[in-house]
């Protein structure tokens, strides 16, 4: 899948109206895992809008760990034209667990989260979350979750998504 | 548009992709109409969103860049410029027209990078974003202006079945 062919918009703009929303939900006293949830969801329902697309690029879902990597690569390289710094798994028959780190995320480029309680790169978690959903069976699971567990703008070193998958 | 917004385009702006951006401006409005039935309601709190956007806009980016318009007429390449940094596009038509006291800037475009392919049921100008940071960062000007007021709004919009964007600004001069 080629970055280069992807419909793009400067990032400054979307980050700083993901900023400004923040402290608009804030401002009307939503409080900190309020807000997160806000952004999950936002981030499912972009999934559900962007997935057709998405996977027309990836041609095959994934059956395996290893194909489950690449395809985050891809989301990744699909909405940012970024791959992540360290990817890594484990796998028991319970679960599969896909840690990922980005060091320079744009996602939250210059971004400052008026809560450390607020990763700003949660959107793209609720899109992982509900891409690896509809993907799930074919790797034996059912459900998947996902969340950004340390985020740069939130005081983090590198911008970090759990993601786990399950019966 | 210029050489200096092409090349502003094609190698300084970092970029993300359009339509997960265009989603997120989806996902705001719908979460506004949870909250209003009243359209009116809805673009008064969007407006507030895309104001305090152009404040962080501005904060961040354009200042550094220390080159403000420095007459009226200079809002419309200064616009057309930014809109090309920002979106990659700049607009097809833009419009000054003097009445007294009134200044009118018409900015206008048809294959609007805000809103291409989108689908919201709630009918508010979709694409107010760039009215919003135009209408906070001008206001901080009014001294430059001689103006008592200024405002921006998006008054045609492709996703209310109007055949083009259209923003217009209103500076109300003293």
């Amino acid at each position: 899948m080629s970055w280069r062919k992807v419909d793009k918009i400067n990032v400054y703009g979307y980050t700083a109206a993901l900023q400004a929303f923040v402290t608009y939900l804030m401002g009307s006293g939503l409080a900190a895992e309020e807000v997160v949830s806000t952004l999950k969801e936002f981030g499912r329902k972009i999934a559900d809008a962007l997935y057709d697309e998405f996977m027309s690029h990836v041609k095959v879902a994934p059956h395996t760990v290893t194909d489950l990597e690449r395809m985050l690569n891809d989301f990744l390289n699909f909405i940012v034209g970024q791959i992540f710094d360290d990817i890594s798994s484990e796998r028991s028959d319970q679960r599969i667990v896909v840690r990922c780190r980005l060091r320079e995320c744009k996602l939250c480029l210059d971004l400052e989260s008026p809560s450390p309680d607020i990763p700003m790169c949660t959107m793209f978690a609720g899109a992982v979350e509900r891409i690896c959903e509809k993907i799930a069976k074919n790797l034996g699971m059912s459900r998947a979750k996902c969340d950004e567990v340390k985020c740069r703008a939130a005081g983090g070193d590198a911008c970090e998504f759990v993601l786990e998958l399950t019966p | 548009m210029g050489i200096k917004g092409v090349l502003a385009w094609r190698f300084v702006a970092k970029k993300i992709n359009a339509d997960f951006v265009r989603h997120f401006l989806r996902c705001i409005i719908e979460y506004l109409g949870q909250k209003y039935s009243d359209p009116n309601d809805i673009y008064r709190e969007l407006k507030k969103i895309y104001k305090y956007t152009g404040e962080l806009i501005y904060i961040r980016y354009l200042q550094a860049t220390k080159r403000p318009a420095e007459s009226l007429r200079d809002l419309v390449p200064t616009y057309n410029l930014g809109f090309k940094f920002f979106t990659g596009k700049p607009f097809d038509k833009i419009e000054y027209k003097e009445e007294g006291k009134d200044v009118y800037i018409t900015y206008r475009i048809r294959d609007c990078p805000f809103c291409r392919g989108m689908e919201v049921p709630i009918k508010v100008p979709f694409c107010l974003f760039f009215a919003g940071v135009l209408e906070w960062i001008e206001e901080q000007r009014l001294e430059d202006w001689n103006a008592e007021s200024i405002t921006c709004d998006e008054v045609k919009c492709k996703m209310l079945g109007d055949d083009v964007c259209e923003y217009r600004a209103h500076i109300k001069l003293k």
